[in-house]
């Protein structure tokens, strides 16, 4: 008697169901809005839910002092990298070594009240653990990069400028002695530096960096105290690149990004007629 | 009957293959604008960046706005780009990576992970400075460099009568010790640059000995070149080494540094390569094309200080490259191949 050879029903079958399934996938990717789906724990949810709804970013740095972030954009973008970060990592007990590397303190506050602290350098420290995968520096450079440019906006710098121990200005080629500035003259470059446009992702910074223009003079402010002039921390000094069409460069030494942040505002104006013919003399 | 279901299955199975592979890979076909730049309009691309972040964004900025294609980057040094893009092998999350030391392009090409792509206006760029299967193309150069603090140097050297180094091997005498401050090798392509560069000067006991001493008088290992240099700028540090063209930018901002560049010096050249099965490749060609052009180049070098790698753009700041001598014979894909082996010996120092 012959048997009947049911192989091929049976991948056709497999088959079938296979390209059911995939078609399903898809399906429900395409119509995942516009449902309602009925959430049973609703306080268990919800409780989750506001612990994870970050508000409020506080910086703060030993040099730049403090800051908060409290626009959802970048508490968001902040948020996003930290996750980054210590996805799929091992992170490691705290040690002595990675206590020397901190540059940066910040508190995050959650919607429920709590809050989580983050110590940032070389290593992000969070909860009691560093996260220092070799894949993750990159991710955590960035952040701290993020996070600094809000410590050295233009409203921050004029906030600074006054307490300030040394800003000089500099004119002519490098190596010129430079000028400090006094009290009157601080007063009026932060006047104007809150009255500066902000250029960032904007054509004229662009334009501006890729224009064959060296800047006429600088502005160099010294965030702390330090005992030798000529033996400033990196991390102690903005730059600030004065030219001549009325925009201004500043960089924060650091970051180690080599970042600047373009803005308008003509800063020369603002000082002495005296500097301004020494900037156009030299 | 078997045959019918047989051929139903069949069926079903390769209009479900042709349905992902179209998902995947259809992309429009790029059309022209007026100026006869490409129409990128809605297209986007992934860039893996180991240039000075402005100077990055710069090339990234001025294409988005010449074609319209919107773009995404992440800053890397060079070791950790390379590292990434070896982890993302069987899933590239990205089109293109530029800058940082060519070794690692090279050796990213060498072990396909980065695709074949000649550029039409590759054809200008001498042979030194690209893949002839078209792996990766140089866009700039810069030599590497020793950098001096000028106000430390009068007033801690020049009273002893002590001259300036002249020559890599100067940094190691003892008097600097504690005064260096050097990019790490295992991060940064500048601090491997030294590490690859000695190692094909010299016999292998010297290169050790070279290694041990320079690590003995260095203060600090930095996660890039270009914070090595902000460190001398800003006189925490006496003395550094790195690329020129990141001396010259503090320079520019009025920082008083001495830049030595010693005969037979080390050197890089910034790549760019196209990131094998990336997402985009389409837009990722168009911008390579972009980053070759004459006029690209020039505005680049404006601000990178680098020195371009077409012949007839013209470089503002940073002088041609016939005034330096550079190491001719350095051997990038040696650098690349032998790059485990030089950082386990450096480490285990």
């Amino acid at each position: 008697m012959k048997i009947h050879d049911f192989r091929f029903e049976i991948l056709a079958i497999y088959g079938l169901l296979l390209c059911g399934s995939v078609g399903a996938i898809v399906y429900s990717n395409v119509h995942l809005y516009d449902s309602v789906v009925i959430i049973e724990k609703k306080d268990d949810t919800l409780r989750q839910a506001n612990l994870s709804i970050p508000m409020r970013i506080d910086i703060q740095s030993e040099n730049l002092g403090h800051y908060t972030i409290s626009d959802e954009a970048s508490i968001q973008k902040i948020w996003q990298n930290m996750h980054d970060i210590t996805a799929d990592s091992a992170p490691d007990a705290i040690s002595n070594t990675t206590q020397d590397h901190i540059r940066l303190s910040c508190t995050i506050s959650y919607l429920n009240g709590s809050q989580d602290t983050f110590l940032l350098g070389r290593y992000l420290q969070l909860n009691g653990q560093v996260y220092s995968d070799f894949y993750k520096q990159p991710l955590i450079n960035s952040l701290e990069s993020d996070l600094l440019q809000q410590l050295y906006s233009c409203s921050r710098i004029a906030a600074l400028l006054p307490t300030a121990p040394v800003v000089q200005i500099y004119t002519g080629t490098a190596g010129n002695p430079g000028r400090a500035l006094a009290a009157a003259e601080r007063k009026e470059l932060s006047k104007a530096l809150l009255a500066a446009t902000d250029l960032q992702g904007q054509k004229k910074q662009f334009q501006l960096a890729t224009q064959q223009n060296r800047p006429v003079a600088h502005i160099r402010i010294e965030l702390q105290a330090v005992s030798s002039p000529d033996e400033i921390p990196a991390a102690n000094l903005i730059n600030i690149d004065l030219y001549e069409s009325g925009c201004f460069a500043v960089q924060y030494l650091g970051d180690s990004n080599g970042r600047h942040l373009y803005f308008t505002k003509d800063l020369l104006q603002y000082l002495p007629p005296r500097f301004s013919q020494e900037v156009f003399h030299t | 009957m078997k045959k019918l279901y047989l051929f139903t299955l069949v069926l079903c199975l390769t209009l479900l293959s042709v349905f992902c592979w179209h998902i995947r890979t259809v992309q429009p076909s790029v059309t022209r604008l007026p100026d006869g730049s490409p129409d990128l309009h809605g297209r986007h691309i992934v860039v893996y960046v180991s240039l000075r972040d402005e100077v990055g964004r710069a090339y990234l900025e001025l294409f988005k706005e010449k074609t319209g294609c919107t773009y995404e980057y992440l800053y890397l040094p060079t070791q950790t780009a390379l590292a990434r893009i070896r982890n993302e092998r069987n899933h590239p999350q990205a089109d293109i990576v530029i800058g940082g030391t060519s070794h690692a392009q090279i050796q990213a090409g060498i072990e396909g992970l980065t695709a074949q792509y000649i550029s039409p206006n590759a054809a200008i760029i001498p042979e030194r400075f690209k893949d002839p299967d078209g792996c990766w193309t140089g866009i700039a150069t810069t030599p590497l460099a020793i950098v001096v603090n000028r106000a430390r140097w009068q007033r801690e050297f020049a009273p002893q009568g002590k001259k300036l180094p002249q020559v890599y091997a100067d940094l190691l005498d003892p008097d600097y010790h504690g005064q260096i401050v050097f990019s790490d090798p295992n991060t940064a392509g500048t601090g491997y640059t030294i590490l690859a560069y000695i190692d094909q000067k010299l016999s292998p006991n010297e290169t050790l000995d070279f290694y041990r001493r320079l690590r003995q008088n260095t203060a600090e290992f930095t996660f890039n070149g270009y914070t090595s240099v902000e460190k001398v700028a800003s006189g925490e540090c006496l003395l550094g080494l790195s690329f020129l063209d990141d001396q010259t930018s503090l320079r520019i901002s009025g920082f008083d540094l001495i830049s030595i560049v010693p005969p037979e010096c080390a050197w890089t050249m910034d790549a760019v390569s196209l990131i094998k099965n990336g997402p985009n490749p389409e837009p990722a060609r168009c911008f390579i094309d972009f980053c070759l052009e004459k006029e690209t180049q020039e505005q680049i070098s404006r601000m990178a200080y680098s020195v371009p790698t077409r012949p007839d753009a013209a470089s503002a700041e940073a002088p041609p490259v016939e005034t330096f001598e550079l190491y001719t014979a350095f051997d990038f894909a040696r650098a690349g191949r032998e790059q485990s082996a030089l950082l386990e010996k450096w480490n285990n120092l």
